[in-house]
Protein backbone atom coordinates (compact mmCIF):
# COMPACT_ATOMS: atom_id res chain seq x y z
CA UNK A 1 0.00 0.00 0.00
CA UNK A 2 2.50 1.85 0.80
CA UNK A 3 4.98 1.81 -2.21
CA UNK A 4 1.48 2.22 -4.41
CA UNK A 5 1.16 5.60 -2.51
CA UNK A 6 4.50 6.18 -3.36
CA UNK A 7 4.50 5.90 -7.09
CA UNK A 8 0.86 7.47 -7.39
CA UNK A 9 2.54 10.70 -5.47
CA UNK A 10 5.52 10.34 -8.49
CA UNK A 11 3.17 10.48 -11.35
CA UNK A 12 1.31 13.22 -10.01
CA UNK A 13 4.34 14.90 -10.10
CA UNK A 14 5.37 14.14 -13.09
CA UNK A 15 2.19 15.23 -14.53
CA UNK A 16 2.89 18.31 -13.15
CA UNK A 17 5.93 18.65 -14.28
CA UNK A 18 4.66 18.23 -17.96
CA UNK A 19 1.92 20.30 -17.34
CA UNK A 20 4.61 23.47 -16.74
CA UNK A 21 6.93 21.90 -19.78
CA UNK A 22 4.04 22.45 -21.95
CA UNK A 23 3.35 25.83 -20.25
CA UNK A 24 6.76 26.96 -20.69
CA UNK A 25 6.74 25.67 -24.50
CA UNK A 26 3.44 27.51 -24.99
CA UNK A 27 4.61 30.90 -23.51
CA UNK A 28 8.13 30.80 -24.96
CA UNK A 29 7.56 32.25 -28.66
CA UNK A 30 5.55 35.50 -25.84
CA UNK A 31 8.04 35.81 -23.80
CA UNK A 32 10.81 36.38 -27.00
CA UNK A 33 8.35 39.07 -28.82
CA UNK A 34 8.24 40.88 -25.38
CA UNK A 35 11.96 40.99 -25.18
CA UNK A 36 12.08 42.15 -28.91
CA UNK A 37 9.38 44.84 -28.33
CA UNK A 38 10.96 46.24 -25.25
CA UNK A 39 14.68 46.28 -26.40
CA UNK A 40 14.80 46.05 -29.80
CA UNK A 41 12.87 48.98 -31.63
CA UNK A 42 14.90 51.72 -33.43
CA UNK A 43 13.23 55.34 -31.87
CA UNK A 44 13.93 56.75 -35.25
CA UNK A 45 11.71 54.27 -36.65
CA UNK A 46 8.08 55.12 -36.77
CA UNK A 47 7.15 52.76 -39.87
CA UNK A 48 3.72 50.71 -39.03
CA UNK A 49 0.12 51.62 -38.69
CA UNK A 50 -0.85 53.58 -35.31
CA UNK A 51 -3.95 53.90 -34.20
CA UNK A 52 -6.24 54.45 -31.03
CA UNK A 53 -4.35 54.07 -28.00
CA UNK A 54 -6.66 51.35 -26.06
CA UNK A 55 -9.30 52.73 -23.06
CA UNK A 56 -9.32 56.17 -25.11
CA UNK A 57 -12.73 55.04 -26.89
CA UNK A 58 -14.12 57.56 -29.37
CA UNK A 59 -13.08 60.78 -27.70
CA UNK A 60 -12.68 63.43 -30.48
CA UNK A 61 -9.93 65.21 -29.12
CA UNK A 62 -9.01 64.15 -26.13
CA UNK A 63 -5.54 65.36 -25.70
CA UNK A 64 -6.67 68.85 -26.68
CA UNK A 65 -8.79 70.25 -23.77
CA UNK A 66 -6.88 73.61 -23.53
CA UNK A 67 -8.68 75.66 -25.51
CA UNK A 68 -7.11 77.67 -27.80
CA UNK A 69 -6.21 81.45 -27.17
CA UNK A 70 -8.44 83.41 -28.11
CA UNK A 71 -9.59 85.18 -31.84
CA UNK A 72 -8.40 88.47 -32.76
CA UNK A 73 -10.60 90.90 -34.38
CA UNK A 74 -9.53 89.86 -37.83
CA UNK A 75 -10.52 86.15 -36.40
CA UNK A 76 -14.02 86.50 -35.18
CA UNK A 77 -14.79 88.78 -38.68
CA UNK A 78 -12.86 85.59 -40.86
CA UNK A 79 -12.62 82.69 -39.30
CA UNK A 80 -15.18 81.72 -36.85
CA UNK A 81 -17.62 78.49 -37.83
CA UNK A 82 -21.53 78.82 -37.46
CA UNK A 83 -21.82 75.48 -36.28
CA UNK A 84 -19.04 72.65 -35.31
CA UNK A 85 -18.74 68.47 -34.46
CA UNK A 86 -20.97 66.21 -35.89
CA UNK A 87 -23.98 64.76 -35.10
CA UNK A 88 -23.07 61.87 -33.19
CA UNK A 89 -21.97 64.36 -30.35
CA UNK A 90 -25.37 65.94 -29.79
CA UNK A 91 -27.05 69.21 -29.46
CA UNK A 92 -24.77 71.42 -27.51
CA UNK A 93 -25.68 74.50 -28.50
CA UNK A 94 -26.02 75.92 -25.08
CA UNK A 95 -22.13 75.81 -24.80
CA UNK A 96 -20.15 77.85 -26.73
CA UNK A 97 -16.02 77.74 -27.12
CA UNK A 98 -13.93 80.68 -25.97
CA UNK A 99 -15.05 82.89 -29.28
CA UNK A 100 -18.69 82.84 -28.53
CA UNK A 101 -19.30 79.86 -30.76
CA UNK A 102 -22.04 76.94 -29.77
CA UNK A 103 -19.95 73.86 -29.82
CA UNK A 104 -22.08 72.06 -31.38
CA UNK A 105 -25.46 72.25 -33.63
CA UNK A 106 -27.13 69.27 -34.96
CA UNK A 107 -27.14 69.75 -39.01
CA UNK A 108 -24.28 71.70 -38.78
CA UNK A 109 -20.77 71.97 -40.11
CA UNK A 110 -17.70 69.43 -39.23
CA UNK A 111 -14.69 68.85 -40.75
CA UNK A 112 -14.50 66.99 -44.10
CA UNK A 113 -18.83 66.85 -43.71
CA UNK A 114 -18.96 66.92 -47.43
CA UNK A 115 -15.58 65.27 -48.23
CA UNK A 116 -13.28 68.44 -48.55
CA UNK A 117 -9.83 67.43 -47.20
CA UNK A 118 -10.00 67.06 -42.81
CA UNK A 119 -6.11 67.93 -43.20
CA UNK A 120 -3.85 68.15 -40.33
CA UNK A 121 -4.26 68.22 -37.06
CA UNK A 122 -8.12 67.77 -38.09
CA UNK A 123 -7.53 64.36 -39.27
CA UNK A 124 -6.14 63.17 -36.15
CA UNK A 125 -9.14 63.23 -34.27
CA UNK A 126 -10.44 60.39 -36.39
CA UNK A 127 -7.82 58.02 -35.52
CA UNK A 128 -10.23 56.04 -33.32
CA UNK A 129 -11.80 55.13 -36.76
CA UNK A 130 -8.88 55.38 -39.10
CA UNK A 131 -5.06 54.49 -37.95
CA UNK A 132 -2.35 56.47 -39.84
CA UNK A 133 0.77 54.45 -41.33
CA UNK A 134 3.95 56.11 -41.86
CA UNK A 135 6.04 55.05 -44.69
CA UNK A 136 9.28 55.64 -45.87
CA UNK A 137 9.65 56.66 -49.06
CA UNK A 138 12.59 54.49 -51.31
CA UNK A 139 14.95 57.60 -52.26
CA UNK A 140 14.80 58.51 -48.42
CA UNK A 141 13.87 61.86 -48.81
CA UNK A 142 10.51 61.82 -47.55
CA UNK A 143 8.29 60.04 -44.81
CA UNK A 144 4.66 59.46 -46.42
CA UNK A 145 2.11 59.94 -43.49
CA UNK A 146 -1.00 57.83 -44.67
CA UNK A 147 -4.46 58.71 -43.17
CA UNK A 148 -7.21 56.04 -43.19
CA UNK A 149 -9.90 58.70 -42.75
CA UNK A 150 -10.52 60.31 -46.33
CA UNK A 151 -7.94 58.45 -47.97
CA UNK A 152 -5.80 61.61 -47.08
CA UNK A 153 -1.78 61.78 -47.01
CA UNK A 154 0.70 63.93 -46.73
CA UNK A 155 5.02 64.60 -47.41
CA UNK A 156 7.34 64.82 -44.70
CA UNK A 157 10.23 66.26 -47.12
CA UNK A 158 13.23 65.36 -44.94
CA UNK A 159 14.89 68.39 -45.55
CA UNK A 160 15.99 71.68 -43.69
CA UNK A 161 14.10 74.72 -45.02
CA UNK A 162 10.49 75.50 -46.44
CA UNK A 163 10.86 76.07 -49.94
CA UNK A 164 10.80 80.18 -50.28
CA UNK A 165 7.83 79.92 -52.89
CA UNK A 166 5.03 77.54 -50.95
CA UNK A 167 2.26 77.02 -52.47
CA UNK A 168 -0.81 76.99 -50.27
CA UNK A 169 -2.73 73.83 -49.77
CA UNK A 170 -5.05 71.67 -47.30
CA UNK A 171 -2.21 69.81 -45.99
CA UNK A 172 0.58 72.76 -46.35
CA UNK A 173 4.12 72.04 -46.78
CA UNK A 174 6.20 69.76 -44.32
CA UNK A 175 9.53 69.89 -43.74
CA UNK A 176 10.82 66.77 -40.93
CA UNK A 177 13.82 66.17 -39.04
CA UNK A 178 15.46 64.60 -36.08
CA UNK B 1 10.15 66.66 -35.44
CA UNK B 2 7.22 67.73 -38.35
CA UNK B 3 7.05 71.42 -39.19
CA UNK B 4 4.17 72.72 -41.43
CA UNK B 5 3.20 75.87 -43.12
CA UNK B 6 1.56 76.70 -46.56
CA UNK B 7 -1.79 75.78 -45.19
CA UNK B 8 -4.72 77.20 -47.63
CA UNK B 9 -6.66 78.35 -44.59
CA UNK B 10 -9.75 76.00 -45.53
CA UNK B 11 -9.01 73.30 -43.18
CA UNK B 12 -10.49 72.93 -39.96
CA UNK B 13 -8.24 72.68 -36.80
CA UNK B 14 -10.28 70.18 -34.93
CA UNK B 15 -13.65 69.06 -33.07
CA UNK B 16 -15.39 71.64 -30.92
CA UNK B 17 -12.99 74.71 -31.74
CA UNK B 18 -15.36 76.81 -33.24
CA UNK B 19 -13.12 78.20 -35.87
CA UNK B 20 -10.89 77.77 -38.65
CA UNK B 21 -7.29 78.22 -38.90
CA UNK B 22 -5.85 81.03 -41.07
CA UNK B 23 -3.32 80.90 -44.71
CA UNK B 24 -0.68 82.21 -41.86
CA UNK B 25 -1.01 78.16 -40.01
CA UNK B 26 1.96 77.38 -38.45
CA UNK B 27 1.87 73.00 -37.24
CA UNK B 28 4.76 71.87 -35.53
CA UNK B 29 5.01 68.38 -34.42
CA UNK B 30 7.22 66.28 -31.93
CA UNK B 31 6.50 62.45 -32.08
CA UNK B 32 8.52 60.30 -29.99
CA UNK B 33 8.82 57.01 -30.22
CA UNK B 34 8.81 55.93 -26.50
CA UNK B 35 8.61 52.31 -26.18
CA UNK B 36 8.03 49.26 -29.30
CA UNK B 37 4.38 50.15 -29.36
CA UNK B 38 3.53 53.12 -28.06
CA UNK B 39 4.08 56.70 -30.26
CA UNK B 40 3.67 59.99 -29.05
CA UNK B 41 3.13 63.28 -30.15
CA UNK B 42 3.11 66.89 -28.62
CA UNK B 43 1.63 69.88 -31.13
CA UNK B 44 2.33 73.48 -30.79
CA UNK B 45 0.60 75.75 -32.90
CA UNK B 46 0.59 79.23 -34.21
CA UNK B 47 -1.50 81.51 -36.10
CA UNK B 48 -0.79 85.41 -36.11
CA UNK B 49 -3.93 86.29 -37.90
CA UNK B 50 -6.00 84.07 -35.74
CA UNK B 51 -4.96 84.30 -32.32
CA UNK B 52 -2.60 87.67 -32.75
CA UNK B 53 1.81 87.85 -32.98
CA UNK B 54 3.38 85.23 -30.47
CA UNK B 55 0.75 83.45 -29.11
CA UNK B 56 0.18 80.13 -29.21
CA UNK B 57 -1.54 76.90 -28.97
CA UNK B 58 0.51 74.66 -27.15
CA UNK B 59 1.51 71.22 -25.71
CA UNK B 60 -1.29 69.45 -27.09
CA UNK B 61 -0.64 65.81 -26.52
CA UNK B 62 -1.68 62.35 -28.24
CA UNK B 63 -0.35 59.25 -27.59
CA UNK B 64 -0.78 56.07 -30.16
CA UNK B 65 -0.46 52.36 -30.19
CA UNK B 66 1.13 50.60 -32.71
CA UNK B 67 -1.29 48.00 -34.54
CA UNK B 68 0.80 45.19 -35.64
CA UNK B 69 -0.59 43.49 -38.50
CA UNK B 70 -3.56 46.25 -39.02
CA UNK B 71 -3.72 47.12 -42.58
CA UNK B 72 -5.33 50.39 -43.56
CA UNK B 73 -8.69 49.98 -44.91
CA UNK B 74 -10.42 51.91 -48.01
CA UNK B 75 -11.97 54.69 -47.00
CA UNK B 76 -13.87 56.72 -49.44
CA UNK B 77 -16.36 59.63 -48.88
CA UNK B 78 -19.49 59.74 -50.15
CA UNK B 79 -21.25 62.44 -49.68
CA UNK B 80 -24.73 61.26 -50.34
CA UNK B 81 -23.83 57.99 -47.40
CA UNK B 82 -22.60 60.92 -44.95
CA UNK B 83 -25.51 62.71 -45.53
CA UNK B 84 -27.98 59.54 -44.65
CA UNK B 85 -25.51 58.93 -41.73
CA UNK B 86 -25.97 62.05 -40.03
CA UNK B 87 -29.99 61.78 -40.59
CA UNK B 88 -30.26 58.79 -39.27
CA UNK B 89 -28.03 59.62 -36.34
CA UNK B 90 -30.25 62.94 -35.69
CA UNK B 91 -33.45 61.24 -35.99
CA UNK B 92 -32.11 59.06 -33.23
CA UNK B 93 -31.06 62.08 -30.99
Amino acid sequence: MRVRNIVRDLVRVAKQFKQILVACFLLLPFSIVSAQDDSSFDPRDLSGVWGQLPGVGNNFNYGMQTPPPPLTPWGIENLRMESITHPAVGDRTATTTINGVPTNTLGGQYPGKDCEPVAMPGNLDYVAFGPFEFVYSRSGERIIQMLEYHREWRNLWLADEHPEDVYPSYMGDSIAYW
Amino acid sequence: MVDTIGFNGLIQLTQGVGHRPSDAFHLIERYTRVSYDRLELVMDMYDEKAWGEGASWSDLTKTFALMPGERLQEFICVPSEYAEFDGALEEGI
